[in-house]
Order: structure tokens, then C-alpha cells, then sequence
């Protein structure tokens, strides 16, 4: 896909010099993990991946994960595991698991490789966070049996949109920055039956992802809007001007179909603390 | 790239020939065609036309839609003049000043297609519109003319 | 005629537009009608038109006081016609009584009327009276029309299949924009989709020719019309082919032996096919927990017992008429927006009077900062090259669809295409346009 956005959307990230000077420390987090949450770490068989399982492992990434979702009250269990799949996703199937493959860490970090060193661990975590959240969000809409008008896909990519504006601004600029970086990476071109697949094309996703954040975030991300000397916006004129409204109503959907099974005081304190972006994965 | 003679050249060579589709040059075609372009920043254009029904006669009619940014042919009237009010759906107006003594003021339904002959007093349901001049020059046999305006 | 942006007109066939007042929209519309079924006026109504079955008693039960509708005068003479033949198929009094099981909480008001732009929409307008309107312009139907099956082309749909069946789902798709709307449902995806969704959703649940008008229809209008042009992956909407895909998926999966078919035919991949079936059903639970609850059972079974969609022969004959008169030529302007003057411009085009030949035209001076109509040409495409001394519009010897001619550099001519260059001539790269299908001219604009 086009290459012009990248400058755009490290320019937006740039506006924020707080972003890669944070050096966030380790929290103790007071919230219990998710006790319908299992979770896994696979040996991989290919050896190569073997750095990223220890990487992530001794991240506690998925523990991290579980203590994240706390609020969510499960009708069934959920397993979520890293694994080496054979390909870069293994799309959620009923009755689960979530799993996150070393195939995608591992594309995950080939393209941050090209990304500025000080904004290359936001890139990294900014995809994988993008990731993760798509595929639960795959996994709650199942679990409970959300009522999802539209395609499954979108609508796992806009749930993990709107999750990801919940929270403080640095982390919304760093998982959306790290999600623009890795769906503009894609140099798939797609044509003809190519469209008949389940997922979006990237370029799609990406402006999806864009469009949630604007409406969400309109003052954060007003780089997205402004022109450049070509007087040009990354998230196009005709499209930001449906992005409040589009925000307004992933957020209603999210109230009215999720939030029943989500516990209030738990979410509070969740979005209360500052979450560990995994500043080092690499 | 090959050098070009200059425009001037052809348009020596040319003459009135090409102005327009038709290739028979006929000066004393008493009807010219009349093509509209909206090439203004308002969108949902419409025109309304008063133009010679007979020698002694005119006729108002509308309304003819003009696509966004583009150009459509309306149809033959007769020489030489030729008058048009505009709007369009955002709010544009192109009528003629009160200032401007060449325009003729017509009656014209504001919703809906019509049809009538020049004059009379406004019926309830009817506005009255100062159309502006438009002369038509005598060598040529379609006019093409380009509404403008920035929001 | 309609030569803007061709992604306009996708983003312009976008349900959810809250447009800016305008001062006809405050205008209260004198010509608002309620609907009330008594049996005599419809049976009246029903007489008017010459061959209408009359199902009048069923009919008059399928009352909602909260739906009007109205036929909008046009604007422009040129639509009369299309009023009243609208009017003659009585699309908005079955698309009212086709909504009235649900149980809105304000009015709705269906209207079809020209609007300056090629679109079909749900509205919400403060001003008008009442406020939640679907609007179906008359534009709309003629581009419709247009993009149906030419006279004599290969096609393995009718005319009229694709015509009512993309109207039907293009209304089913704006009544899906209401209804997320008026009735607060949550939607997770994206909307057009789900818009998309609600309509292939509900012609489902009728008889299986209704089910196949509407579904073909709608395929045909996403294949032909919406996938044409480059996709514009920043749009609301999905592009053209995904629309396609999806509604072909979600009729598969509600019904694969009816729609076997696309399968097999190869129109739709099986590495898709597999997931239709879910896919079917992920609607069918959304429609069941957040539409359902609003629908009055007892109205519904009689919309369904009801025979939708069953044109008489006559209004066959009109329909194919309009076919007939689709013409396969397109009108053509160019105007100058560069700030060079004295261009000219030669085409390389089909004239109607002979539409098998190609010829190559020039030259056709174009006023600075002004246009000038060219006239009418046969086909959907045509070459361009235009200069002012050394400035030229042409296409790079890279590009594949350009066609190399010959030009007098001087004087004005008039050659076939293809013909070896004269003394004078040079060869130039015309670039190459093709109309959309639902276009009836374009206008070519020339910029530094």
C-alpha cells in the first residue's frame, strides 16, 4: 500500500515527544487475574522462534493479559496461548483458543526493524496489543454470543479500537502508531477474488483504525487531519467527518452489549493503572 | 517532445470550423445550441431559461440540471439572446443585480418543472427571478457556458 | 451528463448523510400523504392502473399511520415520465406497507424526488416534517437503469430482474440505515455492511423468487456499478467487490441449495463459501435479539404471505422499454482549468453516425478557464491528447491503455485511427477514458 501515510503518521507520534522518553516502569498490579482466563506459553518447535517465547515469557505477557481482562465477566472459560501456528494468524474457531502466534511477533518485529530506533518499541508493542485485542474480541463475541451486525472482522478490529482509546493517551497513540506502522507495511495488492476473503484489505483496517481514534480522540489525533503542503489529511476529509459519529457508535454497541458482562468497579480500577506497553519485546 | 507550431497557426487554419460538433458551417442558422457547465464549488445545480419562443415571443422554462463539475446540453433555441437564472441545491444563486439593466424579471417555479409564457404577475406558488443577458455570438453554433463561484 | 468523481457516486449512495439544510428541504412538503387503507381508495387507486391484481383487502391490513410517502414533483420536465412510471409500479405504497410491522417509535417518510446528485439515502433532516425520511432520487433510478443489461448483450439476467431487484435492495439497504437508527441498534461492525447485511437478511425470508430477484439484483448492482473504478479503501463503504462477495455469501449460506449456483459457477470462492453458513447465521442472531423484538409478529406473517415482486406484462413492457432506450453513447466536454491558454485538444472516439469505426478528431479549442461541450459519442471510452505550445496532456509510452495516433500539428483533420502518419502528422499518445456504466457523459477537466 502507499507509502505516504508513514511520514504522517510518525509526524502525529513525533507531536508527542513523551512517547518514546517514557520509560515505563514495572507495576505491581493490584487487580486479580481472570480466573476464566487460562492461559499458555507453547514451545515452539521451529528453534528460531525460541528468543521470542523466552522474550514473552519472562514479559508475562499473558499474565498481564489475564490481570487486563479481570473486568470481563466470562459465562465460559477463555484459553489464550502464544504458539507457533504454521502461518501468522489462526483465526479464532468456536469453543477457542485465542492464540497469538510466533509467526506474527515475528513479522511484527521484521517490520519495526525499519522504523526509527526510538519509536520502534512502540511500533512493536502498538501492533501486538492491536493484535491481541482483535483476536479476544473475536473471542468475547463468541463467548457471549454479542449480536455483531456487519463483518466479523471489522467489528473485531473496531472493538480493539475503542478498547484501545479507554485508556491515557500515550497508549492510544502508541497502539494506534503501531498499528498504522504494520498495516502499512503490507505490499499485498488485491484484486478480483481476493475480495471475497473474510478479512479487509489493510489499507481498509488501517483506515478503520484511524477513523475510531479521530472519533474518539479528535484532539490527540488532529494530526491525522491536518494537511500537509500538498494540502492533503491522512484520514481523508470525507471520511473524518464520519468519524465521531462512527466512534459514538462502536461506544453505544459496547454499552449495550458488553458492558453487561463487564463488572464497573473492576473496570474502573483497571483503567486507572498505567499498563506496561511490553517496552521490550525485542 | 517535438516543438509545436504556435496556437495561432491552427488557429488561422482552423477558423470557426471546429467550434462545436457541427462541421457544416451554416451562419445563417437562426438556432444556436446551448450547453451548461457548473465548474463552481456549489453542487445540485439547477438553470431556468427565458428565451425567444417566435419573433415577438418569449418563453420561460426550468428547470434544467447541470451535473456537478461537468456540462450537459440543454438544446436549440433561438438567436440571438438568451436568458438564465441558477441555483443550486447548497444555496448558490446566479441571478442578475438589480443594478443590471439588460436583465429581465420572470416569474418561476421554485420546486417544481415548468413551463410558461413571458410576463404575467406571479401565481401564489411562484417567485419572481431577475434573469441575466446572455448574447450569443453570430458565427457560432453552440455556446457552451460555464457557471462559476467559489463557497 | 454526471461526470464527478466516480467514487462520489458510491460515497453519495451512503445511507447515513445528515446533509446540511437547504433551503427546498425546509420547504413543507404540501404533497405529504398519509396512507390510509381504507378499501375503497385503494381499490380506486388500484383500478386507475390498468392490469394491478387487486389484493386489496390483504393490503389494506398492512397499515403503519407512522409511514407516508410522497412522489416529488421533479425539478427538471425530464423525470415526469419517471414519476409516473413510478408511481405506476406503486413502489413507495409497497415499501410502505412492506415496513408497516415495524413498530417505529416516530414517523418515517419514504420519498421519491430529484435531488441534484445520483443517490439513495436515509436521512435525518431537523427541518423537514417528519424529520426521518429514506429518499430515493429519481437520478438514482435512471443510473439504475442504465447499468442494467443493454439490448442484445449476453446477460443471464433480464432487464427487469436486475432493475427491480436492485432497487428493492438499494430501498432494503436504506430501510436497514432507518432501522439501525430509528431503533438504536447496536452495531459493531461496519455500517454499510450491516446496511448491506439487513437487506440481503430480508429478502431472504420470502418466497425463493423473491429471495433470487433481490439477491441477483443486488450482486449485479455491486459487480457492475460499485466495483467499477479503482477502490477507494478510505470509503465507508466497502468497495464494490467486497459488497459483492458478501451478498452472494450471506444468501449461500441462508440457503445453499438455492444459491448453489454461485458456487459452482465459480462466482463464489469455496475458500468463502465454508464461512457462509456462520456468517448467515451471525445475522440471523442479530436480527433476533436487536430488530426482532420491534416487529409486529401478526403484520410480519401477512407481509410474508403476500406475493411481492410479481410484475404484469405490462409492467414488463414498460420495463424493457427503458432498456430500450438505454443508448450506447455517452456526451463528452473538456474545459481548460490550467492556467495555460489556448489549448486544444484531438479525440480518438466512436461517432455515432458510424460507431464501428474509430476516428480521430481535431482540433477542439477549449476556453481558458472555461469548457466547451464536444458532443455525443458511441461506446463507453474515448482517447484524449491536448497542448498549448509545449505543454501537452497525454498519456507516458508506459501506459498500456493509451492509443497511439496521428495529428496535424497544424491544421485541423479528421483521419480514421490507425492510419499510417502523413507528412505533417506526428504520432502522439492519446489517453484513454472509459465512462462508468452508470454514467451518461463525463466532462474531462485539463489542470496544470
Amino acid at each position: 500500500m502507499r507509502r505516504i501515510i508513514t511520514a504522517a503518521a510518525v509526524a502525529f507520534v513525533l507531536a508527542y515527544p513523551t512517547v518514546h522518553a517514557i520509560e515505563v516502569k514495572a507495576q505491581v498490579a493490584p487487580a486479580l487475574p481472570n480466573s476464566r482466563i487460562e492461559i499458555a506459553y507453547v514451545q515452539p518447535t521451529n528453534r528460531s522462534y525460541q528468543p521470542i517465547y523466552d522474550r514473552l515469557k519472562k514479559r508475562q505477557v499473558l499474565e498481564e493479559l489475564q490481570r487486563f481482562l479481570t473486568p470481563l465477566r466470562l459465562s465460559r472459560k477463555l484459553s489464550m496461548k502464544v504458539d507457533q501456528c504454521g502461518a501468522t494468524t489462526s483465526p479464532y474457531k468456536s469453543q477457542g483458543p485465542v492464540t497469538i502466534c510466533y509467526e506474527l511477533i515475528d513479522q511484527i518485529e521484521k517490520i519495526a526493524a525499519n522504523v526509527d530506533a526510538s519509536l520502534r518499541s512502540s511500533a512493536i508493542a502498538g501492533a501486538f496489543i492491536m493484535v491481541v485485542l482483535h483476536e479476544v474480541s473475536h473471542a468475547v463475541f463468541e463467548i457471549q454470543q454479542v449480536p455483531v451486525w456487519g463483518r466479523m472482522e471489522d467489528a473485531a478490529d473496531r472493538l480493539a479500537a475503542l478498547v484501545m482509546l479507554q485508556f491515557d493517551e500515550v497508549l492510544a497513540l502508541r497502539t494506534i502508531f503501531g498499528t498504522t506502522i504494520f498495516f502499512n507495511a503490507s505490499d499485498k495488492t488485491w484484486t478480483g477474488s481476493d475480495f471475497a476473503d473474510v478479512s479487509s484489505p489493510e489499507e481498509q483496517r488501517y483506515y478503520n483504525y484511524l477513523c475510531i481514534a479521530y472519533g474518539g480522540a479528535p484532539i490527540t489525533f488532529q494530526g491525522l487531519v491536518t494537511p500537509d503542503q500538498n494540502g492533503q489529511q491522512t484520514l481523508p476529509r470525507h471520511r473524518a467527518a464520519r468519524c465521531a459519529s462512527e466512534y459514538r457508535q462502536v461506544l453505544k454497541a459496547f454499552n449495550l452489549r458488553i458492558m453487561p458482562f463487564v463488572d464497573p468497579n473492576s473496570l474502573v480500577t483497571v483503567r486507572s493503572m498505567q499498563w506496561l506497553l511490553p517496552t521490550d519485546i525485542k | 517532445m517535438k516543438a509545436w507550431k504556435s496556437a495561432a497557426v491552427i488557429l488561422a487554419s482552423l477558423g470557426a470550423a471546429f467550434a462545436g460538433s457541427s462541421h457544416a458551417q451554416q451562419k445563417q442558422n437562426p438556432t444556436f445550441e446551448l450547453a451548461m457547465c457548473n465548474l463552481s464549488d456549489f453542487q445540485g445545480m439547477f438553470v431556468a431559461l427565458r428565451h425567444k419562443r417566435d419573433v415577438q415571443k418569449w418563453a420561460v422554462d426550468g428547470w434544467y440540471a447541470i451535473p456537478d463539475g461537468g456540462c450537459t446540453l440543454i438544446g436549440s433555441f433561438l438567436r440571438d439572446t438568451i436568458y438564465y437564472v441558477a441555483e443550486s441545491n447548497d444555496g448558490g444563486h446566479w441571478t442578475a443585480a438589480d443594478t443590471d439593466k439588460t436583465a429581465a424579471e420572470e416569474c418561476v417555479d421554485p420546486d417544481k418543472t415548468f413551463r410558461r409564457a413571458s410576463g404575467g404577475s406571479c401565481a401564489a406558488d411562484q417567485i419572481s427571478a431577475r434573469f441575466r443577458l446572455i448574447t450569443v455570438p453570430a458565427n457560432l453554433s453552440r455556446l457552451t457556458f460555464t457557471l462559476t463561484g467559489r463557497k | 451528463m454526471v461526470a464527478p468523481d466516480r467514487h462520489k457516486i458510491i460515497r453519495a449512495y451512503a445511507a447515513r448523510s445528515f446533509m446540511k439544510q437547504i433551503r427546498s428541504a425546509l420547504r413543507l412538503r404540501k404533497d405529504v400523504m398519509k396512507l390510509h387503507l381504507r378499501f375503497a381508495a385503494f381499490a380506486l387507486a388500484c383500478a386507475a392502473v390498468s392490469d394491478q391484481p387487486t389484493f386489496a383487502q390483504t393490503s389494506s391490513e398492512l397499515n403503519n399511520s407512522l409511514i407516508t410517502f410522497s412522489y416529488s414533483p421533479p425539478k427538471s420536465a425530464k423525470y415526469l415520465p419517471m414519476m409516473d412510471r413510478l408511481k405506476s409500479f406503486q413502489i413507495l405504497e409497497q415499501l410502505s406497507q412492506f415496513l408497516s410491522p415495524l413498530r417505529l417509535p416516530h414517523r418515517l417518510a419514504l420519498e421519491v424526488r430529484e435531488c441534484g446528485f445520483v443517490n439513495a439515502q436515509f436521512v435525518t433532516w431537523p427541518g423537514a416534517d417528519p424529520a426521518w425520511r429514506i429518499e430515493l432520487c429519481y437520478e438514482f433510478i435512471q443510473a439504475i437503469e442504465r447499468v442494467g443489461p443493454k439490448q442484445g448483450e449476453q446477460s443471464e439476467f433480464t432487464y427487469e430482474d436486475v432493475v427491480v431487484g436492485s432497487v428493492v435492495g438499494v430501498l432494503l439497504h436504506e430501510g436497514g440505515h432507518a432501522v439501525f437508527n430509528m431503533l438504536n441498534v447496536p452495531v459493531f461492525g461496519r455500517e454499510e455492511d450491516a446496511a448491506d447485511e439487513m437487506s440481503t437478511f430480508i429478502a431472504l425470508q420470502f418466497s425463493k423468487d423473491v429471495a433470487l430477484t433481490i439477491v441477483r439484483g443486488y450482486s449485479y448492482l455491486a459487480k457492475k456499478w460499485f466495483a467499477f473504478g479503482a477502490p477507494l479503501y478510505s470509503d465507508e463503504h466497502g468497495t464494490g467487490l467486497q459488497r459483492y462477495y458478501n451478498t452472494l455469501c450471506v444468501a449461500y449460506g441462508a440457503d445453499p441449495v438455492l444459491f448453489k449456483d454461485f458456487v459452482d459457477k465459480g462466482d463464489l470462492p469455496k475458500h468463502r463459501a465454508a464461512n457462509c453458513a456462520s456468517e448467515y447465521e451471525q445475522i440471523k442472531l442479530a436480527f433476533k435479539e436487536t430488530v426482532l423484538p420491534f416487529v409486529d409478529q401478526n403484520l410480519m406473517k401477512k407481509v410474508q404471505a403476500k406475493e411481492w415482486l410479481k410484475l404484469t406484462p405490462t409492467q414488463v413492457t414498460a420495463l424493457r422499454q427503458q432498456q430500450q432506450k438505454q443508448q450506447q453513447t455517452f456526451s463528452f466536454a473538456a474545459c481548460n482549468l490550467s492556467s495555460i491558454s489556448g489549448v486544444y485538444l484531438a479525440l480518438t472516439v466512436r461517432d455515432v453516425s458510424d460507431p464501428q469505426k474509430w476516428q480521430v478528431h481535431g482540433w477542439f479549442p477549449l476556453p481558458d478557464e472555461g469548457c466547451n461541450y464536444i458532443g455525443t459519442f458511441y461506446g463507453d471510452k474515448l482517447f484524449y491528447f491536448a497542448f498549448s505550445g509545449n505543454n501537452v496532456w497525454s498519456a507516458p509510452d508506459t501506459d498500456r491503455t493509451a492509443s497511439k495516433q496521428c495529428v496535424d500539428t497544424v491544421h485541423a483533420f479528421d483521419e480514421a485511427a490507425g492510419d499510417k502518419c502523413k507528412p505533417g502528422q506526428v504520432a502522439v499518445n492519446f489517453r484513454r477514458w472509459v465512462i462508468g456504466p452508470a454514467e451518461t457523459g463525463f466532462t474531462l477537466k485539463l489542470h496544470d
